[in-house]
């Protein structure tokens, strides 16, 4: 193995007797932000639940600092600092925004330090702050956003898989939650994996990408080749 | 003084309603969680009326001193039902494997009574037994009222339970979104078994204070299972303080009801009344969804 941070080898996944995804291979260094893009059912969020534990690998493995880890158990990761910010945000709607950052604090080191990590998010996201007494559930999709955002960083995250984040959101509230992830990224060293079906938006926020088409990982890249991509400019980039 | 029966009546309904509240109330905290209908609740409050029994009739202790062990007990044995059978039984695609397996549960849990206790009815005295207070020129059983504060005691604590600790907030992240709980890191099997373990304490903490006036018998949890069940539906599946006042309602009903039309017409009033509540609230649903 060529020794990097997170390096994911030839996963298969399968739900039932349907295989969904075939081989795919990928890395992502420290302090990296990887974008996975792809249409939709491309297998995405399935890579992305693999390499969480929220899914069991059939065959393949996922190789984190060194360590191998078993697939299916979801809590074995996030120990690992492995932390994934699902589709959908998946809130807990009528706890309140305080209550749902907490529960994010799952390992003992994010628990001791889960004052100063709800400080920082409140720094970010001023408008949590504001908001902490309120359910999530009635919060506007793009508070939701940065709620969920905010809860997966209370684990204390190593690599942040993030899927699809500016699902239904506007645009200046996607580049702001991006924009802070970046800067925690390249500050803290912070490894993000970004699943984006918003393609330029995605490989704007990304250091490398690789498009995922049917299950299959078919392109890989740095940004700028991407973008470069005719293929790509094609399919996706509507150009 | 026809008022005078009516009250007294009312007064009797809250105290029996507290134990349908607190039934209900188990019922609920395993649906919400576990999205399973638990149809063998009625069995464990006879199980742990049993239990209460058994530690009158062998140690002596009573029913009310017993409520801490009962609960213990009866919490372990939850537990273990959940991660040995419950556990094993649930399918990702639909649930009626659960629901079966509740059922048959229940009645296995009945029938083993059965085998052990025969159908006797079988007693624990309290100290407080036949002891009667009387306020106003209302006479009120002294069991049933110390009962019914323990009842509250116990309703307020599983509130404060969920709302302040940390079990309780995992308990009420699982039941609202499982996915989000287990990407946060949740031990959701961990939450599901005490859940089921609370739940079946719950019932005991019930069973034990029923123990105090009332007797025991195998199909005993029949008639509070279905209670239980009449309660949710009237408050809402899934909504704690619904289950708190239907049973509160329910208890009512059937003591009022026992005193305008004769006690041998309770249930029918009580069914009639349920069987109405579902049709008015299909209307009503169906209306909202316009
Ligand atoms: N739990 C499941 N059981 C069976 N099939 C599934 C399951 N989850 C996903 N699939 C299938 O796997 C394929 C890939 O799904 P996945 O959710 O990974 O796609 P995606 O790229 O994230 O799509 P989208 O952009 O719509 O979110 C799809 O064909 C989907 O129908
Ligand atoms: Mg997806």
């Amino acid at each position: 193995m060529s020794g990097h941070y997170l390096e994911v080898d030839k996963i298969n996944v399968k739900y039932g007797d349907i295989q969904v995804l075939w081989d795919a291979s990928f890395y992502a260094d420290k302090g990296e932000i990887v974008a996975l893009v792809g249409s939709n059912g491309a297998g995405k969020s399935t890579t992305v639940k693999a390499v969480s534990g929220l899914v069991k690998i059939s065959s393949g493995s996922v190789v984190f600092d060194g360590q191998h880890l078993e697939g299916g158990n979801c809590r074995k990761f996030i120990d690992h600092g492995i932390i994934l910010c699902p589709e959908g945000r998946q809130l807990f709607p009528n706890m309140t925004v305080y209550e749902n950052l907490e529960t994010g604090a799952c390992s003992k080191e994010a628990e001791a330090k889960k004052k100063e990590t709800i400080a920082d998010i409140f720094k970010w996201f001023p408008k949590l702050e504001e908001r902490k007494n309120q359910m999530a559930g009635t919060l506007s999709g793009g508070e939701q956003q940065m709620v969920a955002f905010s809860r997966s960083m209370m684990g204390l995250p190593k690599v942040l898989l993030m899927d699809e984040p500016s699902l239904g959101l506007a645009p200046n509230i996607v580049d702001d939650i991006f924009r802070i992830a970046k800067k925690i990224a390249k500050e803290n060293g912070l490894t993000i994996i970004v699943v984006e079906q918003d393609v330029r938006k995605a490989l704007k926020f990304a250091d490398r990408g690789y498009v995922l088409e049917n299950g299959v990982i078919s392109i890989s890249g740095t940004s700028d080749e991407l973008m470069g991509n005719e293929e790509i400019k094609k399919a996706y980039l509507g150009f | 003084m026809i008022s005078g029966f009516l009250i007294q009546a009312i007064i009797n309904g809250i105290m029996v309603g507290g134990i349908y509240a607190l039934v209900g109330m188990s019922l609920n905290m395993i649906f919400g969680v576990m999205k399973i209908v638990n149809f063998c609740q009625g069995e464990m409050l006879m199980v742990s009326m049993y239990v209460t029994y058994l530690l009158y009739e062998y140690l002596g202790l009573d029913p009310f001193i017993a409520i801490p062990i009962v609960a213990v007990v009866m919490f372990l044995f939850g537990a273990l039902i959940q991660t040995t059978l419950i556990t094993r039984s649930i399918k990702e695609d639909g649930d009626q494997n659960v629901l079966f397996l509740t059922c048959c549960l229940g009645i296995f849990l009945s029938n083993v009574a059965l085998m052990l206790f025969t159908s006797d009815y079988k007693t624990a005295d309290s100290m407080f037994a036949n002891q009667v207070v009387t306020v106003a020129g209302m006479n009120i059983s002294v069991p049933r009222l110390v009962g019914f504060f323990i009842l509250c005691v116990a309703t307020a604590l599983v509130f404060l339970m969920l709302k302040y600790t940390k079990l309780g907030k995992h308990i009420r992240a699982t039941s609202q979104n499982a996915i989000g709980a287990q990407v946060t890191g949740i031990k959701t099997k961990v939450v599901y078994a005490y859940t089921y373990g609370i739940g079946a304490a719950i019932a005991g903490i019930a069973g034990a204070c029923l123990m105090s006036y009332y007797y025991v018998f195998p199909s005993v949890g029949n008639t509070y299972g279905t209670r239980s069940f009449i309660v949710v539906t009237m408050g809402g599946l899934g909504s704690t303080i619904g289950a708190c006042l239907g049973g509160l309602g329910l208890g009512v009903m059937e003591t009022v009801g026992s005193t305008l039309v004769g006690a041998a017409f309770k249930d029918t009033l009580v069914f009639l009344v349920f069987i109405l509540i579902l049709v008015l609230k299909e209307n009503i649903n169906r209306k909202k969804r316009g």
